[in-house]
């Protein structure tokens, strides 16, 4: 004889870990859910592409990064403490990935420098001609081409703060290290950025500016401030 | 909006300065009024520092098509990279076992399956290129024992309905290329890539009895294609499994 012991309506489309907190996914996932990691990507896969492309330069290295990264966070779900904040602990997790990617890429990179070299020279001839036309697109390039010269702390440390927007306290949680090693980080690299920007881009600061905004919402703009 | 700050007042060494608190949040102001897009402080902001421009770094702009796409890309990765992992740790325990020449065949796997579907292509074709090569290979140095099927246990020989052309027409590139090499000097045997577990195709192919020929213990895949070379002094075994061509 068959009974119904429990039932529960649910729509097709919503997950039942929809509501569960972030902390509550990975003690889930200490349990061995995949339901729990499948709800944890669907979360987290759109912010840590944004991060981790920013400090890698390029979608679909940070997309690798990221898969990489759900799979150490099954992997190491049973060292999950609940004592961390999940975001740090999975940003850790990503950031740690992508600063070994750029370390093999910097790696790559020295054993292709003639050719290196050659189109480096191309792009900043084509940069100077067009210095007056740098778009947004653009930007991500020379950032690119100047963080080379940064450590990869240091680029990791000037993305999350300057670019995410995250605290110095949660920027030292994902590395590891102490506020005051953060702030650190973070003067040399804006040092080093604007004198990399000043020395290879000198006009750069004075041409670079947004497109006019029409008239009337420039009078909005006027009249709200 | 708030007014605009006067940015020629701000410096930027006293950001994140922890002596100088009042600068740091006039500078935290400064740039909430910023973020906030007024269009006319950009040029000032940027001649106060230049690195502000990197706040306008952009990121990747996924619409929530591309999201989707993304995060079921992800899944699948992470599902395939879990399903190489246990395999290879299974593989692991029973070469361990064992001492079979699985351990060197797992190089020919290559688990490190970081790759999304969109992917596949390209690892596919440096897949059969290196078998290419291996049979190339194999024909050259071997002294003409031809191929047979290699005795996998527990292969069922359900296989996609490509695999046998696949396996077939590569047989027949390495057959021309061998002939090509040896300048038609070498009498080539007859070649007849074999199925595991396929019994009409290796009785085709004139095999040596199965007691005389080594075997790759602890072998269930049922999907994969083995192939196997037998010489005096070397066998090449080459196992090729697209489930973990990940």
């Amino acid at each position: 004889m068959l009974e119904l012991v429990y039932s529960r309506r649910q729509s097709p489309h919503s997950s039942p870990w929809a509501e569960v907190s972030d902390r509550d996914l990975l003690f889930a996932l200490r349990e061995d859910d995949e339901a729990a990691l499948d709800e944890l990507i669907g979360r987290k896969t759109k912010p840590l592409l944004q991060l981790v492309s920013r400090i890698l330069g390029d979608l679909e290295e940070a997309r690798d990064v990221v898969q990489v990264t759900f799979f150490k966070v099954w992997e190491n779900r049973r060292k999950f403490d609940e004592r961390w904040s999940p975001n740090t602990w999975i940003y850790r997790i990503a950031s740690n990935l992508a600063i070994d990617h750029l370390r093999a890429r910097r790696s790559r990179e020295r054993s292709q420098e003639p050719v290196r070299q050659h189109l480096r020279q191309v792009a900043d001839g084509r940069a100077h001609r067009d210095l007056s036309r740098l778009q947004q697109g653009e930007v991500a390039a020379i950032f690119r081409e100047l963080a080379a010269s940064l450590s990869e702390k240091q680029r990791m440390v000037f993305l999350m703060r300057e670019v995410e927007g995250l605290s110095s306290p949660e920027v030292a949680g994902i590395l590891g290290c102490r506020e005051s090693t953060v702030r650190n980080h973070l003067f040399n690299a804006r040092r080093c950025l604007r004198g990399e920007l000043q020395r290879r881009y000198p006009e750069y600061a004075a041409s670079f500016a947004p497109a006019p905004a029409p008239p009337s919402a420039a009078m909005d703009t006027e009249k709200r401030t | 909006m708030s007014r605009c700050p006067d940015w020629r007042r701000l410096d930027p060494a006293d950001r994140d300065a922890p002596g100088a608190p009042h600068a740091a949040a006039r500078w935290q102001e400064a740039l909430r009024h910023l973020d906030g897009g007024c269009p006319r402080c950009w040029q000032e902001a940027l001649a106060a520092d230049p690195t502000l421009v990197f706040r306008r770094l952009p990121a990747p702009d996924l619409g929530p098509a591309e999201e989707a796409e993304e995060v079921a890309a992800a899944r699948l990765a992470v599902a395939a990279m879990r399903t190489a992992s246990r395999l290879e740790g299974r593989d692991a325990r029973e070469a361990a076992g064992s001492g079979t020449a699985l351990q060197t065949l797992h190089g020919l796997h290559g688990l490190q399956p970081r790759r999304t579907f969109r992917n596949l292509q390209p690892l596919h074709a440096a897949r059969w290129a290196l078998a290419a090569g291996l049979t190339a290979m194999a024909l050259i140095f071997g002294s003409g024992h031809g191929w047979h099927a290699a005795d996998s246990t527990g292969s069922t020989g359900s296989t996609g309905s490509a695999s046998p052309a696949a396996g077939e027409r590569l047989a027949a590139a390495g057959a021309d290329a061998a002939a090509a090499d040896a300048g038609g000097m070498m009498p080539m045997p007859p070649l007849a890539p074999i199925l595991a577990g396929a019994p009409g195709r290796a009785a085709a192919a004139g095999v040596l009895p199965a007691s005389s020929r080594p075997s790759i213990e602890g072998l269930s895949r049922p999907e994969a294609r083995v192939y196997q070379i037998d010489s005096p002094h070397m066998s090449v075994v080459m196992i090729v499994d697209d489930k973990l061509d990940v």
